[in-house]
């Protein structure tokens, strides 16, 4: 049987690990594609000078040097410059900026998801409104944002850059991160699956015999993978935070990795892909700290009862 | 504690019955305070579904259809009075008003105990909840830890296995749990469920005994789901037997 | 009854899909100034765009663009579902362990920023939407082997395998029919058509994102056009142009996508 804090403990090294590894998935790609690395990184038809390039970018000594001396720099903050996107600026007051609209948008985009989780395991929210949910989340997350970015358009116009434009394109934009590609529905339907499957257990059946409450019995025990499954949902929305980002011209990280993606500006996406995989990392220690908490709270010993 | 001859359980005339079938019916149980009542039939007769709607739980649709419950020593009324007849709605409202009786006035030891425990929660824990549904539970750390680890000696079990998990002990172990649990809240009654299931006879002795021995330290009465003749004329007083669709004799 | 109309249904929007594809023009018409904007009922059945060219051809060749590589993306998830399920059966614990913990490092990052870094760094030449379905579908695989595995597991794992050889099946029969045909169909065909509608809405993302800043799209070169330009003429709508055909046909190539996974979910669903 496998120890409580193995899982967790796995957990938190792949979170501790992940930032660097981003980086090094990169490099081993790069290295891997056929061709000159500088080319591959930018190729000849999109940018010239590619020695130059190449001495910028560190990449004449291998990958191992190219990798550790970018993780060094990006560990200090120094992220290199954009070449393309914003030509020679640099990168880390991009990223700083960003960050928090992403951080926003999801936020926003999480709350109902997060009601609707609550409303499901607790069974308030009818099993009859998994079917709307999942009907509303059938269409992809670009048909909701170009939704709300007609409402913006007819709405603001030209003004469509103003703090209250900026302020809606926020809400309306989570809007649609939360419906778009079954977010939501999948949320509800999946916490409410595994809430329903817990309910089935016999303890539960015995519990309600010996006088304790349904929630009090299954929660704690369904709480590992409701988390889980909540994590799992944050990356969608992160995911799909890009394309919302892009359409609504929010300056957000997923505004900035498509920017960079599309200029080919490899220090920009390498250094976007970076913040992303700094959240997803605290998101792993999260769901890694809050195992280990239920775990420690079950092993706990007796302790006074309320009076 | 339920003194001799005390009546604790008053169940008359019961049927319970699904949409295609009638699952029991004519049940008349009387459950007396000292003394060990035994429910024999064989399976499928509706001993467990018997012992169930005595606590209050009744899961099948539309379910109560006739019958008067009363628990004698307590109050006068009716409980499965407004619940005849009512289904799913009315059988859940009698789940909420008898929720205070269940675990503190009649509590239940369930068959394969390894199953029916939390398997998220320590022993520990399990006992901790029950104990808090005392009429008088123990204040402070240090007297919960002693009642917990009482409770563990009353059944034979080690201290250590206060910070097991269910799925960490025994069959035996299990039950033993089970019964401590049952037992822990000092109830007037507890129902035990089939204890011997999943248990070899030498063990299942030695888990009747106990019960018998904890229950009479307690001064509580015992209603036995069984199906062992020989356990049954052995240590019960009363003997109520359901037959197929619960004609008792 | 509804198993069958929705399995012909999906059926249908497969083979549509497919066929559409198939004889797609290389090129668009000539442009026709003279039916700019045209209506469905001024040239059927779609109408035209800006410089008057058949909107059934940018559906075409849209077609063509999704129509291999979302299959393809599909049945990598179908394989590796698959795959997962019969692990479980097998009974072997570490390549489980394996799956799952190789599961948490490729599920730990949003799947778009890879497809994304994966489509930065491809070369010119092999850029396309095949590399980027395969790329989804390879980081939706584990997920899929999960699923399928807790599938297999409520089944019993290698306890059935062995409880239907007592009974005197064949392991092929046992692994092929009763553990695949019968239980994980509907959990890995699911998985497989969710894989299609997502390749074919990723791509629709991407290349929308593109055109919006008059880029290339990483999904196709520039001399075909996707279902994303139908959404991206319709769009002007809002701006008082008459695109309302286009728009309609956009959403509606979207809606018969969407409707077609979850006609087949509906008829592969376990009984």
């Amino acid at each position: 049987m496998q120890r409580w804090y193995v899982r967790p403990l796995v957990r938190l090294i792949a979170a501790l690990l992940l930032p660097a590894a981003v980086p090094a998935v990169i490099t081993a790609l790069i290295w891997a594609l056929p061709g000159d690395p500088a080319a591959i990184i930018c190729p000849p038809e999109v940018c010239s000078g590619t020695e130059e390039l190449a001495k910028r970018w560190n990449l004449n000594d291998g990958p191992v040097h190219f990798f550790t001396k970018w993780t060094g720099d990006a560990l200090s903050g120094d992220f290199g410059r954009s070449w393309r996107l914003q030509q020679g600026a640099p990168v880390a007051p991009m990223l700083i900026e960003s960050i928090p609209n992403t951080a926003l948008l999801v936020l926003f985009s999480f709350v109902p998801i997060l009601l609707g989780v609550i409303g499901a395991a607790t069974r308030v929210l009818p099993r009859a409104a998994d079917g709307l949910l999942r009907v509303l989340g059938l269409p992809p997350s670009v048909i909701f944002a170009l939704a709300a970015s007609a409402v913006i358009t007819i709405k603001y116009g030209s003004a469509a850059f103003g703090d209250e434009a900026e302020r809606v394109k926020l809400v309306l934009g989570a809007l649609a991160l939360g419906l778009a590609d079954a977010a939501m529905a999948g949320a509800v339907s999946g916490v409410r699956g595994l809430m329903e499957s817990e309910r089935k257990q016999r303890y539960v059946r015995f519990g309600i015999l010996r006088g304790e409450g349904v929630l009090q019995n299954t929660l704690p025990n369904a709480l590992p993978a409701i988390i889980g499954q909540l994590r799992a949902r944050v990356l969608h929305l992160l995911s799909g935070a890009v394309i919302v980002e892009v359409v609504l011209q929010i300056n957000g990280l997923g505004d900035l990795l498509w920017g960079g993606t599309l200029y080919q500006d490899f220090g920009v996406v390498i250094a976007a892909a970076f913040g992303f995989a700094v959240i997803s990392a605290a998101l792993l220690i999260t769901q890694a700290l809050v195992e280990i908490g239920v775990a420690l709270h079950v092993r706990r010993a007796p302790k006074a009862v309320a009076s | 504690m339920s003194s001799d001859k005390e009546h604790l359980v008053q169940l008359r005339d019961m049927r319970i019955a699904t949409r295609q079938r009638t699952l029991v019916a004519d049940v008349n149980v009387d459950v007396y305070g000292g003394r060990v009542t035994a429910m024999m039939g064989p399976s499928g007769s509706g001993k467990t579904l018997t012992a169930c709607a005595i606590m209050g739980f009744i899961e099948v649709n539309p379910g109560l259809m006739a019958g008067s419950l009363r628990f004698p020593a307590l109050s006068d009324r009716d409980w499965f009075e407004g619940v005849r007849g009512g289904g799913a709605r009315a059988q859940r409202r009698l789940l909420n008003e008898t929720a205070a009786l269940r675990g503190s006035f009649l509590t239940y030891s369930p068959q394969a105990a390894s199953s029916a425990l939390n398997p998220g929660r320590t022993l520990g824990r399990q006992l901790e909840l029950a104990i808090s549904r005392r009429n008088e539970p123990p204040v402070g750390a240090q007297a919960v830890q002693k009642a917990v680890e009482q409770a563990l000696a009353e059944v034979g079990l080690p201290r250590s296995a206060t910070t097991a998990l269910p799925g960490e002990l025994s069959g035996g172990q299990c039950q033993r749990a089970a019964l401590a649990i049952a037992v822990a809240p000092h109830p007037r009654l507890v129902i035990a469920d089939e204890p011997e299931t999943g248990l070899d006879p030498v063990l299942t002795r030695t888990v009747i005994e106990l019960m018998i021995s904890v229950c009479k330290d307690h001064g509580c009465g015992l209603l036995l789901i069984s199906h062992h003749e020989d356990t049954v004329s052995r240590i019960a007083q009363d003997v109520v037997r359901l037959k197929a669709q619960g004609d008792t004799a | 009854m509804s198993r069958l109309i929705s399995g012909l249904f999906a059926t249908s929007c497969l083979a549509l899909l497919v066929v559409m594809g198939m004889f797609a023009p290389e090129h668009l018409a000539q442009p026709d100034l003279s039916m700019a904007y045209a209506s469905p009922s001024e040239l059927p059945p779609f109408g035209a765009d800006n410089r008057g060219r058949p909107l059934l051809e940018y559906a075409q060749q849209g077609a063509r663009v999704v129509a291999l590589p979302s299959m393809l993306g599909g049945l990598v998830v179908l394989f590796f579902g698959t795959l997962g399920g019969l692990l479980a059966c097998v009974g072997s614990g570490r390549a489980q362990a394996a799956v799952q913990g190789f599961g948490e490092v490729v599920g730990a990052l949003p799947r778009l920023v890879v497809v994304l870094v994966v489509a930065l760094l491809l070369p010119q030449d092999m850029r396309g939407l095949t590399p980027i379905a395969l790329t989804w579908a390879l980081l939706a695989a584990p997920g899929a082997m999960d699923e399928a595995a807790s599938v297999a597991g409520r089944l019993g794992g290698a306890r059935f395998v062995e409880a239907l050889r007592a009974h005197g099946f064949s392991r092929a029969r046992i692994y092929l029919y009763h553990i695949v045909a019968l239980n994980l169909r509907p959990v890995v065909v699911r998985q497989a058509i969710e894989t299609v509608m997502q390749v074919v809405f990723l791509e629709i993302a991407l290349s929308y994102l593109a055109l919006s800043d008059s880029q290339p799209s990483f999904t196709h070169n520039d001399s075909v056009r996707s279902w994303a330009d139908i959404l991206y003429l319709g769009y002007q709508v809002i701006l008082d142009v008459e695109t309302g055909h286009a728009l309609a046909l956009g959403l509606g190539l979207v809606g018969v996508v969407a409707l077609m996974s979850l006609s087949v979910t509906w008829a592969v669903r376990a009984r």
